[in-house]
Parts: structure tokens; C-alpha cells; sequence
């Protein structure tokens, strides 16, 4: 059975190659010691054109991913090889937004906004107007997080841009008052926009790790929502559980 | 509005105009700057206001109207629709191996394959020094007939061997180990999101390179040994994956966030 490449999404083929070029290469899947597949070898395992596989190496190569040698090939560079977690950004899945001396913090937008019509329809309660803020996280200079937060009107209110500095949403809420108790938490993927590939240093299309939740007082009362996109490859989530020993529930053999 | 629609649709490396038109006309649609009956701006005054052909301005009308997001009335303009969320399965973290994908009612499973198979580098740095010779078993599951998980658990040989095969394809992972040796007491998981390459996309009926949420697992025995790894990917549209926290919200200020058990 042959993969067909479609152009979906408004997406040329060159860079769906490229994003699961990249992809592999930061896993290590891709090549051997560092070397690459010649580029028919690809075109036949993508099923596309070689000129599709010589744009896509082209842009990696202008990345300095690659570097290819005439005659010689096509070659991993070695500090992009696959070093596994090393320099990933390792955070706790139950901890998200918490504040971590090593990242720094970037504002991108602080505004009082109507609340958007997919808060309300969810949450009625959540209130007419909403504090939007939206930040990115990096590690060093790399941006591996951009979130987008909504604070209910009358919650939002208190908070003033000064107050909000460079810390985590959590401890101002904290420090005015807003003792969060709980969050339900979903996870999923999403396809990096033009928004989010800009401010993520990423390219449109290319995967993102996607975290949404809604935090609740003891109450119950909405504190926050809170939208958190991810590059995968510069971080991820990680939790552990522990299960009581389960014998396998009831039902016929 | 805001900062982000504002810039006119550059020419975007490898992105078609229409799409970055599409793209932040679906956000107005989304965050309900437009609301559901509202009137969107006229195919001229698109046209003005992000500098783009006519013929642009329609291609990113046309797709937004074949997903839904809008009707165009001839005569009396473009409207926003009201949002219609597709049908997704819920899936519990903690139950990622207890009860998916076997229990939920409509759901079905295949299984792929059933070999000895080497562990992939990535997945092999979750349980660092693995010697043992490893088999693969793959699973595909389907919601009312549509694909939402790959799972590609590699089990130690020497376990797998004790694995009762009629059973692979009705029972979750925890409990296929259980049954042959200690139980499973811990799960590690690791979030990401990964392109689908050629098997994924053809398994789970997505384009190649479509978004794909991956959750990594390395199941653990109480002596800390390993029982499996298992890499399983999902289809955004059809899963949503859960975690529920808590933590005292008495105390206040910096309490700690703990995993709520569902």
C-alpha cells in the first residue's frame, strides 16, 4: 500500500516533508551515524518528488540542520543530532505554568477583552468581558511555549500589567486572594497557525503539543482559562501514575 | 481587533495566501468576534483590508463554508454558523491503559502485528541500558469505524511469550501484563505531539503530516522492572485526553498541584 502526500491544509507538500523530516531527524529515526538517506531513497519513502525532497532539504539545510556535502551526501550537523532529553525542557504535567528559575517569560499581549464566544458557550458563568494575556516561555532563546490566558472580568479587574511582571498567572491570583483547588485538564495536538508559528520560531502546519484547562476555587468558581501550546521538540510533559496493582476487571473469557 | 489578524497575509514560506486569509478569518469565527448570524465583512472589503486578490479572498470563503464555519447567501452576503463541535472520545490519563481502548462502548480493536522487533531510540531513552530482546504489539482502535489510536507496545520477549493471543485484541495493555507476571504499579508518561509519517497516516486515515497528539508510556513493576513501552498516537479531532488536579485551596498561596485519581 503506497502513503500519497496530499497537499492539505494550504500547506505545499515540500514543507509536510520537511515537518516530518524534521520531526525524525530530532528523534534520531532518521538517520544512520548521522548520515541521511540519498535523496531518491526519500523521495521513494515519502512517495514525492525528488524536487519536493530537495526543497524540503534545502530549508534545512538553510536552517543548518543539515549540511550537504557535493558527492558525498547529505549529514546530520553534529550539535543538531539526537542527544535524546538533553536540553528539552522536562516539565510535570500537573504543574503547568509554575514558575521556573531557568526559563524567561515574554508579553505579548494584555488586554480586557469581550469574553470569546467558545468560553461562553462552554461556561456561561465565566462573564461578559475577560482578561486576555498571552506570554511566551523560552529556555535560553529558544520560545518552547505560548500560552493564552483568560481571567473572568471582575478576577481580572485586580490584576494591572505591573502586578503580573514576569510571574506565573497562578501566584498573582494567589497573592490577590484566588486560591485555585481545581483543574480539569485536556490534551491534545493542534497544527501550529501563522500566530503561533511566529512567536514559537516554528512553521505553519508543524505539530504542537496542546494543554487547555479551566481552574476552579474551592468554590468552584472560575479563577482562569488557560490555552498552553508546546514544541515538542524543545519540551514535554511528563507524569507519573501509580495504579494499586489492578487484577483485571470482571468479564467473560 | 486584535494584533494578530491585522498584518496583511504575507508570502508566507510554503503557505498558500488563501490559507493565512482562512486561518484568521477561523480565528474571528472562533474567539466569536463574529458571532454565530453575523455578517461577515464583504469579498471587497476583505479584499481591501488584507491586500489580497479577489480569487484569494474566495478560496478561503469556499473552505471556511466547506467545513461549516459559514453560509454564504447569495444575494445578502456571508454568515457565521454556529460551531459545531465533532464527536471525541474522552480519555482518562490514568486510565490510558486500564481502560482504553477496549471498554468504551463502539469502540473496536485490530491488532497489527505481534513480533520481535527492535525499540526505537527515542522510546528507548525512557528506560536507558534495555538489553533484553524486545516483541512489538500493535494495535489500532476504532470509534464508530473511525481510526483514533496507534499503540505500539514493545513487551520483553520473555514475557510476551506467556501473552494469550486470542485475548490481544479485547484487553488493555496493563492487564494483558498482569496476567502473566507481577502487576504494573507504576505508568510514566510523556506527552508530545509528533507529524504522522507514512504508517501512522495511513493507519489512522490522516494526511501525512497532519498533527498527531503521541503519549509515550513505560510500565513498571514494584521492583522497578520494566514490563512495557508503549508509544500510542491519537487523532486530535477524535480524542481528548484528561487529567484532573487538585490541591489545597484553603492554604493558598504556592500549595502544591497532585494528580486527582478518576
Amino acid at each position: 500500500m503506497t502513503t500519497r502526500i496530499h497537499s492539505h491544509a494550504g500547506i505545499t507538500r515540500y514543507l509536510q516533508v520537511y515537518n516530518v523530516l524534521s520531526q525524525a531527524l530530532a528523534e534520531g529515526t532518521l538517520d544512520t551515524h548521522g548520515v541521511l538517506p540519498s535523496e531518491p531513497e526519500l523521495a521513494r519513502r515519502f512517495h514525492v518528488s525528488r524536487t519536493t525532497i530537495r526543497r524540503a532539504l534545502s530549508r534545512l539545510a538553510a536552517e543548518g540542520i543539515i549540511e550537504r556535502r557535493r558527492g558525498s551526501g547529505t549529514f546530520v550537523r553534529g550539535e543538531e543530532r539526537f542527544h535524546g532529553a538533553q536540553g528539552r525542557f522536562i516539565q510535570s504535567l500537573h504543574e503547568i505554568g509554575e514558575a521556573r528559575p531557568d526559563t524567561t517569560t515574554r508579553l505579548i499581549e494584555f488586554a480586557r477583552v469581550p469574553t470569546p464566544s467558545f468560553l461562553r458557550r462552554q461556561w456561561p458563568e465565566f462573564g461578559k468581558t475577560a482578561l486576555r494575556i498571552r506570554r511566551t516561555c523560552s529556555l535560553g532563546d529558544k520560545p518552547f511555549m505560548l500560552s493564552t490566558a483568560y481571567v473572568p472580568g471582575d478576577v481580572g479587574q485586580r490584576i494591572t500589567r505591573h502586578h503580573l511582571g514576569h510571574r506565573p498567572l497562578l501566584v498573582v491570583l494567589d497573592d490577590l486572594g484566588y486560591h485555585a483547588a481545581r483543574a480539569e485538564q485536556t490534551t491534545t495536538a493542534v497544527a501550529a497557525d501563522p500566530f503561533a508559528a511566529r512567536h514559537l520560531d516554528a512553521v505553519v502546519g508543524a505539530p504542537l503539543l496542546n494543554v487547555r484547562h479551566v481552574l476552579r476555587d474551592a468554590g468552584g468558581r472560575i479563577i482562569k482559562y488557560q490555552d498552553h501550546t508546546y514544541r515538542p521538540d524543545r519540551c514535554e510533559l511528563r507524569v507519573v501514575i501509580e495504579h494499586a496493582g489492578q487484577d483485571r476487571p470482571h468479564e467473560e473469557l | 481587533m486584535e494584533d494578530r489578524n491585522r498584518k496583511p497575509p504575507g508570502r508566507g514560506r510554503g503557505i498558500a495566501r488563501y490559507y493565512q486569509l482562512y486561518q484568521a478569518l477561523c480565528g474571528f469565527l472562533q474567539e466569536g468576534a463574529i458571532a454565530a448570524g453575523e455578517a461577515l465583512p464583504s469579498e471587497p472589503e476583505l479584499v481591501h483590508s488584507y491586500g489580497v486578490s479577489r480569487t484569494t479572498v474566495r478560496r478561503a470563503l469556499a473552505r471556511l463554508e466547506q467545513e461549516g464555519l459559514i453560509v454564504r447567501r447569495r444575494g445578502s452576503g456571508t454568515f457565521a454558523r454556529k460551531a459545531q463541535e465533532p464527536e471525541r472520545l474522552t480519555v482518562h490519563l490514568s486510565r490510558l491503559h486500564t481502560e482504553a481502548p477496549v471498554f468504551a462502548p463502539h469502540v473496536s480493536t485490530s491488532v497489527l502485528q505481534f513480533a520481535a522487533a527492535p525499540v526505537p531510540a527515542a522510546l528507548q531513552e525512557l528506560h536507558p541500558g534495555l538489553s533484553e530482546p524486545m516483541f512489538l504489539f500493535r494495535r489500532l482502535s476504532s470509534y464508530r469505524g473511525t481510526p483514533y489510536q496507534l499503540s505500539s507496545a514493545y513487551v520483553p520477549a520473555e514475557i510476551a511469550r506467556r501473552i494469550r493471543r486470542r485475548r490481544l485484541d479485547r484487553t488493555p495493555l496493563l492487564y494483558l501484563l498482569n496476567e502473566v507476571g507481577p502487576p504494573v504499579v507504576t505508568t510514566e508518561h510523556s506527552a508530545g505531539a509528533t507529524a504522522a509519517d507514512a504508517l501512522a497516516a495511513r493507519q489512522l486515515r490522516v494526511p501525512f503530516g497532519a498533527p498527531l497528539l503521541r503519549i509515550r508510556t513505560v510500565l513498571r513493576d514494584a521492583e522497578g522492572r520494566l514490563r512495557a513501552l508503549d508509544e500510542s498516537l491519537f487523532r486530535p479531532d477524535r480524542v481528548h485526553v484528561r487529567t484532573s488536579i487538585v490541591r489545597d485551596g484553603t492554604s493558598g498561596a504556592q500549595a502544591p498541584w497532585r494528580l486527582q485519581p478518576d
